[in-house]
């Protein structure tokens, strides 16, 4: 078995709200969340607004301490380490933000805000870091000539390849984003996915993937773990939770998230030119041309009315929930 | 990702010449440049421009009207005080004291307002408390009277005008610095470079400072010309600098007397300051605008 | 009568390096009660479509149209007071952003009955009345106590809820919702969307749905118009366009969403047009997908029309993708 490369354990985070009138008040931004992940994997983080989500992912690159539990990277309780050792762990693990302008200093020019961190945590000389940046730029899809520039000049898109480049240039194990597509357009959301992917098979990352789109989470993920006010609803494999899952506010958030996959199945099924042929000679269901679910029997044979407790229906497949 | 280019990369400008490209639209802010660096070229040459010795006596030109009036001669072009002195060579000599008094005053203030404002901002808790609430006490009494009751403490002067006149606009710089850290703290490039592993020094001198520079800018020209005015005011009521040196509100105070036989003794200083808090306000509503867009995209 | 008839509506904004054309011959038709979906991301030109229409364009812009119907009435031969009036009793408009819409310093009541103050009830007590009538139209629970309540005391997908209410609130026969549940939670999101159709039947009121999300538009909307750079890629129904896209970036655009139901385990990659959206000052020569179309050709330096496909509709492409219908056909054959 392989050892987690990140992994939490009971982890609380609550907030004491201030004021005379709230003494006592604590609210649960994270209630008892645990999780593991396995090396070049990705867990996704499902939820609304307010489910805590980002406040996990602040608990796992260190910016803020939970109120309990453990954060263990590789094995190890970051809380029992002294805190320069802490801060060498929290290097392993990186964050991408959902607003990728916000997050570069507009101020700055591109390769010196790639150049910090390595400034920071690596006894690196200045040619070493140059060419540091570079890599980093090319592994992200951009030319090294964009390191003199600065943040306004790029394309949304562009600027979140530079957050990922800012992210993989201390050579961490885990990436944590935080909706790294939402602020993006959808030609482009697409680009940055692709990239995401290509680079946890190149370099085997793992990634927390915090996304409310559960379609890209789909696509990515191979852990899901669906939270709501701060708790966890349902974690399980990426099909078990999209197949079979058994939390109904996990299946609430799946039947309310749009997708036009069934209107083109059915589309291209009643578009098809055997079943347009079949259809006007049928003497089966007279539905059965602009049915979802008709098969080969339906337009061949016109279904018996039957009772089912009571109820009637004329049809091969009565739908039974 | 290898890019067919149909265009050819225009060089794109840097973050001064972007400014300097829309400061330069202004128009009322031009104008003010260009007063200002009139002003400034007075202040900077002023043994070569001034006709004479800013306190050398012409007894028999006593009360001389500017040259352009009947009885003006071309000798002194602004005119003569009571005493006989030349006003264009005081007026000259002035404006390096103003403009350098000022000056002074805003360095002390700036100084001393970031580093207390950057306390501020970065510290919770008691220190920001202690900090904030002398700055509001500061604020809560008028500012020129502030001055005068510090310079009633310390004796009048020269020297004590100046540090009564920093102390007065050190809260503007606290306020202003505080207010743009605590924001600043909460914005994502913060947190990144916190997470890159900066230390809060760092974090101040390499993502902070850059971007409350803007508004730092538009303090400076704000506190410049309350400087002036409150240097001059100091003067007027001879606290400040004292006669025979040619500080503006003391030609301004030493000439009231005669506002009646002499008018132009009284009207041109008068305009000398006018014109430069006219002027330094303009540069500081197009430095404003021109740097406003660089919290947005540009 | 067309509830909705654009001819060749184009927008320019002056800036310093001259004119920027942000539409570009836009030309629409909408049916009364019907639901019409516009497509874009962003810089597509879809927003300034919607305030084009509403007549709420900045007073640089430069507005130039052959025909800009509605209801029936040539919008291009009012003056600007007698387009604004009209255009208030006949359209509304809601934007994404909900909490912004609303002036925090007011509570509902007071803003929704300023609303209908406007159109022409001005009793207190039937203003209240109506008021409730529309709070529980938009299917608000507790209307006597919402209309106490501020925006910040109320969700996002209540706000939302509430500023439907005001669109509503002149009967109008044209809504116009730019990006509606961009700014919610997906549960909250169909809601909403669902609410919307549900006025559309029951009101008989032309909806107009801008989206940059095709699966919010699959189910809701009977035709499409797809835009790119200020520009009609692809105008046709719904059907058509998701089951077998004829212009290249519709295609994109649908191939490049992942969906539920899709699982890539095996590391498959979304489709995905290369390079970013042209700065609208910036347009490349001719066919502005140009440099990032797949498909694109020598002939894609002169701008295409257009064009009516046959069962289709029309499409802007010098080159588009075959029916998808035929290109099965022919592997079976």
């Amino acid at each position: 078995m392989t050892e987690p490369v990140l992994a939490v354990e009971n982890l609380t985070k609550t907030y004491r709200e201030s004021g005379w009138r709230y003494r006592n008040h604590v609210t649960y931004a994270l209630n008892n969340i645990s999780f593991q992940l396995n090396p070049g994997q990705t867990l996704a983080i499902v939820g609304e607004s307010g489910s805590g989500k980002s406040s996990l992912a602040r608990q796992l690159v260190g910016s803020d301490q939970p109120t309990s539990g453990k954060v263990l990277i590789d094995g190890e309780d970051v809380y029992q380490l002294s805190a320069s050792e802490r801060k060498k762990k929290f290097k392993k693990v990186r964050m991408v933000f959902q607003n990728p302008y916000s997050s570069l200093n507009p101020h700055s020019r591109i390769g010196s805000t790639l150049e910090e961190p390595l400034k920071i945590n690596t006894s690196m000389n200045s040619r070493q870091r140059k060419e540091a940046v570079h890599n980093a730029l090319q592994r992200v899809g951009l030319r090294s000539e964009h390191a003199s520039r600065f943040p306004h000049m790029f394309s949304g898109g562009q600027q979140q390849r530079i957050a990922i480049a800012r992210a993989l240039i201390l050579e961490p194990e885990v990436i944590v984003a935080d909706e790294p597509l939402s602020a993006l357009d959808v030609s482009v959301q697409a680009q940055i996915l692709n990239l995401l992917m290509n680079l946890q098979e190149e370099l085997q990352l793992s990634y927390v993937f915090i996304s409310h789109d559960l379609g890209v989470v789909e696509h990515i993920s191979d852990q899901v773990f669906v939270m709501y006010r701060g708790q966890l609803m349902e974690y399980g494999e990426v099909d078990q939770i999209f197949d079979q899952s058994m939390h109904p506010y996990t299946r609430r958030l799946l039947s309310s998230t749009p997708t036009y996959r069934h209107t083109v199945e059915y589309l291209n099924k009643v578009n098809s030119p055997e079943f347009k042929k079949l259809a006007k000679k049928s003497n089966g269901c007279p539905f059965a041309s602009r049915c979802p679910y008709a098969e080969q029997k339906c337009l061949d044979q016109m279904p018996k009315t039957r009772n089912i407790s009571g109820q009637r229906v004329t049809c091969h497949w009565p739908l039974q929930d | 990702m290898s890019e067919v280019k149909i265009y050819k990369d225009t060089p794109i400008p840097g973050r001064w010449q972007q400014f300097w490209q829309r400061y330069r639209r202004h128009k009322g802010a031009m104008l003010g440049l260009m007063f200002l660096l009139v002003i400034l070229m007075f202040a900077l040459f002023s043994p070569l421009l001034a006709p004479h010795d800013p306190t050398e006596q012409f007894s028999q030109f006593l009360r001389y009207p500017p040259a352009w009036t009947e009885k003006g001669i071309n000798e002194f072009l602004l005119g003569t005080d009571d005493l006989g002195r030349d006003l264009f060579s005081r007026i000259v000599y002035g404006s390096r004291l103003s403009l350098g008094l000022s000056a002074a005053v805003v360095l002390i203030a700036a100084l001393f307002g970031i580093l207390l404002g950057a306390i501020a901002g970065l510290s919770k808790g008691i220190i920001e408390f202690a900090i904030m609430r002398i700055m509001d006490i500061i604020l809560a009494v008028p500012s020129l009277l502030l001055a005068i009751v510090i310079i009633a403490i310390i004796g009048p002067g020269l020297p004590n005008a100046i540090y009564a006149v920093a102390i007065v606009l050190i809260p503007h710089f606290v306020r202003i610095v505080r207010a743009t850290i605590k924001e600043e703290m909460n914005k994502d490039y913060v947190i990144a470079a916190k997470l890159d592993g900066a230390n809060g020094a760092r974090l101040f001198t390499h993502s902070i400072l850059p971007n409350i520079l803007p508004p730092l800018i538009v303090q400076v020209s704000l506190a410049f010309s309350t400087a002036i005015v409150d240097i001059a005011a100091l003067g007027f009521l001879g606290l400040g600098a004292q006669p025979p040196n040619p500080e503006w509100g003391t030609i301004l105070s030493q000439s009231r007397d005669f506002i009646q036989l002499a008018p132009w003794t009284v009207t041109i200083p008068g305009l000398a300051i006018l014109i430069t808090v006219l002027s330094i306000n303009l540069v500081g509503d197009g430095l404003r605008d021109a740097l406003d867009p660089m919290e947005s995209r540009g | 009568m067309k509830l909705l008839h654009i001819e060749n509506l184009s927008v320019e904004f002056p800036t310093h390096k001259g004119n920027v054309r942000v539409l570009d011959k836009i030309s629409l038709r909408m049916n009364q009660g019907e639901v019409l979906g516009v497509v874009g991301e962003s810089g597509s030109g879809k927003s300034m479509l919607a305030l084009a229409i509403m007549g709420l364009l900045s007073p640089n812009a430069k507005l130039t149209a052959d025909y800009l119907s509605l209801n029936g009435q040539d919008l291009m031969k009012l003056n600007l007071d007698q387009r604004r009036k009209y255009i208030a009793q006949n359209a509304s408009i809601i934007f994404q952003e909900p909490q912004t819409s609303l002036n925090p310093c007011f509570n509902i009541g007071t803003q929704l009955i300023e609303t209908i103050e406007l159109h022409g009830i001005r009793r207190r007590k039937k203003q209240r009345q109506r008021a409730l009538e529309l709070l529980e139209a938009v299917g608000i629970t507790e209307p006597e106590l919402r209309l106490k309540q501020y925006p910040h005391q109320l969700s996002g997908g209540m706000n939302q809820r509430v500023m439907i209410a005001m669109a509503i609130a002149a009967e109008p026969d044209l809504l116009i919702a730019d990006e509606p549940t961009t700014a919610l939670d997906v549960t909250i999101q169909s809601q909403i969307i669902e609410l919307l159709l549900e006025l559309n039947r029951t009101r008989d009121m032309g909806l107009m749905l801008i989206t940059h999300d095709f699966a919010l538009l699959s189910e809701s909307t009977q035709r499409v118009c797809v835009m790119y750079s200020g520009q009609i890629m692809e105008n046709a129904s719904t059907d058509n366009i998701l089951s077998s896209p004829r212009h290249p970036y519709t295609k994109a655009l649908l191939d490049s969403i992942p969906h539920i139901g899709e699982r890539h385990h095996m590391g498959q990659r979304l489709y995905s047009l290369k390079g970013r959206i042209p700065a609208i000052d910036h347009l490349p020569v001719g066919c502005r997908l140009g440099p990032r179309c797949p498909r694109a050709a020598k002939e894609c330096v002169k701008t295409p029309r257009l064009d009516m496909i046959k069962q289709h509709g029309l499409v802007r492409c010098h080159f588009p993708i075959p029916s998808s219908t035929q290109v099965e056909g022919e592997r079976n054959d």
